[in-house]
């Protein structure tokens, strides 16, 4: 989920860009309009129309350093404000502290918040019952629409290669996961009192979870082989940006009332609050 | 003139259990189609009432669609559907002594129409509204005496 440090950098950098990329455009069309043959130029310093000369020499290069720069600006502000994603961070960890509070001295990665962002565009997926990228195939495209980890609460749980297909249109229904049915739905859903899974479970035991979490058998076969419980209890609630979906709130636990209706009601507020800051943040 | 009530969200958004794909789910509505508060408000001058709803973000532009018989105004949200505004006449309203009931009665018409005449727009939202004024919707429209000048006459 990338490293804050080098993302508050890139984007304070690229909004120090703009104001480089301005002066020049001012400077370079300054020069370009004026006359050096003028008498009033002869008294300038020499350093100075050196500068000028040398501007004025090198003016098609500096144009394309724009052009460099403007790309640059809008790649490192893609990612939106940090400070934002910081806050968004603190909210976050904030509904988990006080949503497992009862599992004070559960690992932090067994009882998780994560918030997922809907993308029309994504490189890391896996298709189902394979541990590869490609080939691809049978709706798992790239470009077939994924719901993706963008923040998750704790420190020890960072990491996620969780993508869930939510494909958009005539193919909606095809959406994987809870969250793909919170998304595609647009409606906070909660699936609770799940069977315990583990790596020597009947095989139609996780078939029966994979069905009722709306997810592949292989997803269920992954988190074991990552050592990870499958939850038990799983909470999605939708975010919206600017009146459009944009993704889901996920909670979920490995006990099996961690996440429950009456639960989730109170983390509806947070959920508003996160759609807001993304909103300042996009 | 206007009132104002606070919305709870456990008396509108009561969980209900779903089957999807066979599945037993329990779903709520998205916390955006909830409102959080409703306003009651009188144009003094056409004597329209509008009721109008507030959510936990309101960021996108509106638009505004009047039912055929132009009896109601349903504003929505350009990118939600979402319901903003009911504005209803007095035209629709003012018809017997039962007006708080009539202006209930033709709000919810109005959403109603809009549901059938734009097939697939319904928001969650609609029926968030459709409990908030079945809950709220006395105590929201204050009494006809109050905001009608011809009500107050013909009571005296």
């Amino acid at each position: 989920m990338g490293n804050t440090r080098i993302k508050r950098v890139l984007y304070v950098s690229g909004r120090y860009a703009y104001g480089v990329m301005g002066s020049l455009m001012v400077l370079l069309g300054l020069l370009s309009g004026a006359d050096f043959s003028r008498p009033s130029f002869s008294r300038w310093p020499e350093e100075i129309l050196g500068i000028i000369v040398f501007l004025k020499d090198y003016s098609l290069a500096l144009y394309f350093f724009i052009v460099v720069l403007f790309f640059y600006s809008l790649l490192a502000q893609r990612a939106g404000d940090p400070w934002i994603r910081e806050k968004i961070q603190y909210l976050i960890d904030g509904v988990r502290d006080r949503l497992y509070e009862d599992f004070g001295t559960d690992r932090l990665d067994e009882h998780r918040v994560t918030l997922f962002k809907r993308t029309s565009f994504a490189w890391k997926i896996r298709r189902p019952g394979s541990r590869k990228h490609w080939p691809y195939g049978d709706g798992y495209f790239p470009w077939s629409g994924w719901l993706m980890p963008v923040l998750r609460s704790g420190h020890t749980a960072q990491t996620s290669s969780s993508a869930f297909l939510a494909p958009s249109g005539e193919l909606s229904h095809k959406v994987k996961g809870v969250v793909g049915r919170a998304w595609a739905s647009k409606n906070t859903i909660v699936v609770d009192n799940l069977s315990e899974i583990r790596q020597d479970s009947a095989l139609r035991t996780k078939e029966s979870y994979a069905s009722k979490t709306f997810c592949e058998i292989d997803w269920v076969e992954r988190c074991l082989d990552q050592n990870r419980q499958p939850p038990r209890s799983i909470g999605a609630i939708p975010i919206e940006v600017h009146g459009k979906i944009w993704g889901a709130l996920v909670l979920d636990s490995k006990a099996p009332d961690g996440v429950t209706n009456e639960k989730i009601a109170n983390f509806k507020l947070t959920a508003g609050i996160i759609g807001q800051l993304l909103e300042k943040s996009l | 003139m206007i009132t104002r009530v606070t919305i709870q969200d456990s008396v509108i958004d009561k969980p209900r259990k779903e089957k999807i794909q066979g599945v037993e789910v329990k779903i709520m509505l998205s916390p955006f189609d909830v409102p959080q508060a409703a306003f009651c408000e009188i144009d003094e001058t056409t004597n329209a009432l509008r009721l109008k709803f507030d959510y936990i973000a309101r960021s996108e532009p509106v638009y505004s669609v009047a039912t055929d018989d132009a009896l109601a105004t349903l504003t929505l949200g350009k990118a939600s559907n979402r319901v903003y505004e009911i504005e209803v006449s007095e035209r629709a309203y003012n018809q017997g002594d039962e007006i708080q009931i009539n202006i209930i009665k033709n709000a919810e018409r109005s959403l109603e129409w809009f549901a059938e005449n734009h097939p697939g727009k319904e928001s969650g939202s609609f029926g968030a509204v459709k409990s908030v004024l079945e809950e709220y919707g006395k105590q929201l429209i204050p009494p006809a005496e109050k905001f009608l000048p011809s009500c107050q006459v013909s009571r005296a």
